[in-house]
């Protein structure tokens, strides 16, 4: 008795309602627009490299700055820690940790990745930005 | 007059109307139903809310309970990576891509040494990688160049990372949420066009469905059917019983009608989409249609095609009865029946469906996960530091994680291999006990990352975990940390000073002296430090470390990241303390990393259900020991494997590469260890017996074998010695610690802190470099 007339009910109350909003899953990426050759024959066959071993790793810690400038600190580092994962001997990539981590107030964790990056051979411009992050140690 | 009272009583009575004469009766009657009425529009209007809140409840809130999915790390692609085309075509196989023509998503085409790659894309967390169409240049090993579909240049790209494990109770509903736009052309209007065709134009119920199902319900002579809508599915699906009893159906309608007022059609469909049910998986129950496809056909919902589509559709009528893994031929007929009515309102073609008909049902039971349970269950335990095992099991989280299918599937390799060379010693030396167990860690030198775990012999079942729980003797594994606080103090000692390997007695505690002995029953007489710890000799290490001081040793073993209390007794020094192997790769992973502390980390971060990054477990770093002193230390490991009993390793490994590392073998060859790393990997080995009976096994023969197998097949690079600026390389005679020339017999060429540099002998003349010769 009490469905049936909550039935009827419904009924005459059925303009009354307005929907709400649902929680959804979170949003799948758009796919790469991508102009199909015409044919069937392929790109030519590249006679170098189209890009370089560092590349790679060159690019997630351009990307990290712009995290970084936009005070998206943790997105810079787990950028970072993906460019440490390529090229984990690249002194450039602790430097930038360390630079990230003294932007976030983490100190003695800029210190440590400072340490770090003197560890690995590099060049004297990353040397130097080492060592003037450890001046403030 | 006479009185009007007495005219009026000789009128003949008057005939009261019926409802006058009963009007009491009336007005009771009008009185009760309208009581009755108000009492039962009360108990509508209070039924209706309940319902409204029960629905609006579980439509608002999380809906499901969702197992936390565990992902390995995705294989990322860039020029110069150690990515080979084997490797590749591994990995594209375990995320379920399909080898043709390379149109769609999920599938490759290999073309000679040019390979085309529709990838699927991902929500990463640290942001979404796109779906693309790549091209792949090899050059025999090497991936030479990398383009997208409009041949532009690409410098990186990661693949999807592969699934390895859900963290779920024993026994549980699992579903992989999708959104209607994910949903494959036609898979909707089949949908509709078999289950609900009226959908979008009625209110929840549909009046002839109603009218249709009362008819086989009179026929029957029973309640048999109920003639559901989708709407009415869900609501049944939700909130009720699945009994066909008249009362179900009578609080079906009402929340069905209830449902249609609060939310749209589309997010009714999409939840239907997402709770129906579809098969049983051992304990798990398979709900929504983007785990049905991953787990009937081994690919994500968007790759389904038509036939499949059709089967899945067709399912929901009967997921048992029409199971398409036991009973194909009822799922075909099913599915062809589907097809038909396909065809039969315009979703395909006749083209399509003449081909998509003469297919045969291929549904099987796909394994999602890679299926990982000792790497899962060291995820887990790193996650119980913050969260509840309750909301792992149901909040629906995505962990990322560092695992590498790849360097897993090298260390099962290495490890089937070895066992079954060691069980059929066992086996003809007549051994009864229990066989002989394995556990192992793998990490990341670079970055302290796990990247892969065995817990034990049968790797694919979940059981006791030995690498993480088997606490065991490490014997000589420990006595790095004897040399290295011994190095810690340059001024004392430098790798080449002398010191006594002889028969020593050392007072304990409880007024007994312990004797230690050698391996081989015989003392060296004097040794430099390279060379007692290179032939691991157990005397001259416990007259170092007594020396030195054991609550020094125990500091230092602090220092590399040890986290349990170790009472600093004497015999610690020839490794009587229990570990764990992976409390070993701990210890090791500061050695390998040139003295920064490390945290070993399973886990990368931890997402919400709706894509936000709840918890990140970042790279930390921590300078621990001096440079110089740690690079001491690795020149001696390094030695280790070349001369001393490292050395079998090789005998696979190339004799170019540097690798650094140390045996172990406790008391009656009880456990047999090895730890060792290269330049990319560090690994821990441990072979012993759950009975803790013998395993004939030294360090060397045993754990060194699979250590050995598994980096000859990772292809590791090899160590790159980096000399700190506060060391210098001095040729030595090791035989009495003093310099000499470089072209003496017995010169070595070993690195020493600054300031500590060997002096030449005293007798030595100015031009005679080699004072014994």
């Amino acid at each position: 008795m009490r469905c049936l007339s909550g039935s009827a009910l419904v009924l005459l109350l059925q303009s009354c309602t307005l929907p709400l909003e649902l929680p959804s899953p979170p949003p799948f990426p758009a796919p790469e627009t991508v102009v199909l050759p015409e044919t069937e024959t392929l790109p030519a066959r590249p006679a170098t490299p189209v890009a370089k071993p560092v590349t790679a790793a060159e690019s997630l810690r351009a990307r990290a700055v712009v995290a970084q400038e936009n005070g998206d600190f943790a997105q810079a580092l787990a950028l970072l820690e993906r460019a440490q994962r390529i090229a984990p001997r690249d002194g450039a990539i602790y430097r930038d940790m360390a630079s990230a981590h003294r932007a976030a107030g983490r100190e003695d964790l800029a210190c440590q990745f400072a340490r770090k990056g003197l560890s690995v051979p590099v060049d004297a411009d990353v040397g130097d930005a080492l060592l003037a992050q450890l001046d403030n140690c | 007059m006479p009185p009007l009272n007495t005219e009026r009583r000789d009128r003949p009575p008057r005939h009261k109307p019926w409802w006058r004469r009963r009007r009491h009766w009336l007005l009771a009657l009008v009185s009760v139903s309208a009581i009755g009425l108000l009492v039962l529009t009360v108990v509508a209007l209070e039924a209706l809310t309940e319902m409204d809140a029960r629905i609006v409840k579980v439509m608002n809130g999380p809906r499901w309970a969702i197992p936390a999915r565990v992902y390995g790390r995705p294989l990322e692609l860039y020029v110069g990576a150690k990515v080979t085309p084997t490797l590749l075509k591994e990995e594209l196989g375990r995320l379920g891509y399909r080898l043709d023509d390379a149109i769609g998503s999920g599938r490759f085409d290999v073309l000679g040494e040019r390979w085309i790659v529709q990838t699927r894309g991902f929500a990463f967390p640290d942001g979404a990688e796109s779906p693309r169409r790549l091209q792949l240049d090899w050059d025999g090993e090497q991936l030479l160049g990398m383009q997208n579909g409009n041949g532009e240049a690409l410098d990186l790209v990661r693949l999807e990372p592969p699934l390895i494990g859900r963290i779920s109770p024993d026994e549980a509903e699992d579903r992989l949420l999708v959104n209607l736009d994910q949903l494959p052309e036609g898979l909707i209007e089949t949908l509709l066009a078999v289950e609900d065709s009226r959908f979008y134009d009625h209110p929840g119920l549909s009046a002839r469905g109603i009218a249709r199902a009362m008819l086989a319900n009179i026929k029957a002579g029973r309640f048999v059917a109920g003639g559901s809508t989708i709407t009415q599915q869900l609501i049944k699906n939700f909130f009720l019983s699945s009994e066909r009893t008249l009362k179900r159906k009578l609080t079906e309608w009402p929340m069905a009608l209830l449902l249609e007022r609060r939310y749209n059609k589309d997010e009714i469909l999409n939840a239907f989409v997402n709770e129906v049910y579809f098969a049983q998986d051992r304990s798990r129950a398979v709900h929504g249609f983007g785990l049905a496809s991953l787990y009937f056909f081994g690919i994500p919902v968007q790759e389904l095609q038509i036939h499949q589509t059709a089967l899945l559709v067709g399912l929901l009528k009967g997921p048992s009865y029409f199971d398409p893994i036991r009973r194909p031929e009822r799922a075909r007929a099913r599915r062809d029946v589907v097809l038909s009515v396909m065809l039969r309102d315009g979703i395909i073609d006749q083209r399509s469906f003449d081909r998509a008909i003469a297919l045969p049902v291929t549904a099987g039971s796909h394994r999602d996960a890679v299926g990982q349970p000792a790497f899962v269950d060291l995820v887990r335990k790193q996650l119980a530091e913050n969260y509840d095992l309750a909301d792992l099991q149901q909040d629906g989280l995505s962990v990322f994680t560092g695992f590498d299918p790849a360097v897993q599937s090298a260390l099962e390799t290495a490890a089937e291999a070895r066992l079954a060379v060691f069980d059929a010693a066992d086996q003809a030396a007549g051994n009864a006990g229990e066989s002989l167990e394995l556990a192992s860690v793998i990490t990341s030198v670079a970055n302290g990352e796990v990247l892969a775990l065995l817990g034990g012999r049968a790797a694919r079942f979940a059981g006791y975990n030995r690498a993480l729980d088997a606490t065991r003797q490490v014997g000589s594994l420990v006595k790095p940390a004897v040399y290295l606080s011994a190095l810690s103090q340059p001024a004392r000692w430098q790798l080449s000073t002398q010191i006594e390997d002889a028969p020593t007695d050392v007072l304990l505690a409880d007024g007994s002296v312990w004797s230690p002995d050698n391996i081989n029953g015989q003392s060296a007489g004097d040794v430099s430090l390279l060379e007692a710890l290179t032939r691991s000799l157990n005397q001259a290490t416990v007259a170092l470390g007594m020396e030195v001081g054991v609550e020094e040793v125990v500091q230092t073993l602090r220092r590399l990241g040890l986290d349990r209390e170790v009472p600093p007794l004497p015999s610690l020094l020839l490794g009587a303390v229990e570990l764990t192997p992976l409390e070993v790769a701990q210890l090791y992973q500061t050695v390998a990393s040139d003295g920064f502390s490390t945290p070993l980390r399973a886990i990368r971060s931890v997402v919400s259900r709706s894509g936000e990054v709840l918890q990140r477990y970042p790279f930390r770093v921590k300078r621990e020991v001096p440079a110089e002193t740690l690079h001491l230390l690795q020149y001696a490991l390094v030695n280790v494997m070349r001369e001393g009993s490292g050395r079998r390793a090789y005998w696979r490994l190339p004799e170019s590469l540097d690798f650094a590392g140390k045996t172990g073998t406790s008391n009656d060859l009880r456990d047999s260890w090895f730890a060792g790393f290269g330049g990319d990997y560090l690994g821990v080995v441990w072979l012993g017996r759950d009975d803790n009976l013998s395993t004939g096994l030294t360090g060397s023969r045993g754990a060194l074998s699979v250590w050995r197998d598994t980096f000859a097949a990772l292809g590791d690079r090899g160590l790159q010695l980096t000399t700190p600026n506060s060391v210098e390389y001095h040729w030595t005679d090791l035989s009495n610690g003093r310099a000499i020339d470089a072209q003496c017999d017995g010169a070595r060429y070993i690195p020493y802190v600054r300031g500590s540099e060997p002096l030449p002998a005293e007798n030595t003349r100015f031009f005679a470099r080699c004072p014994n010769q």
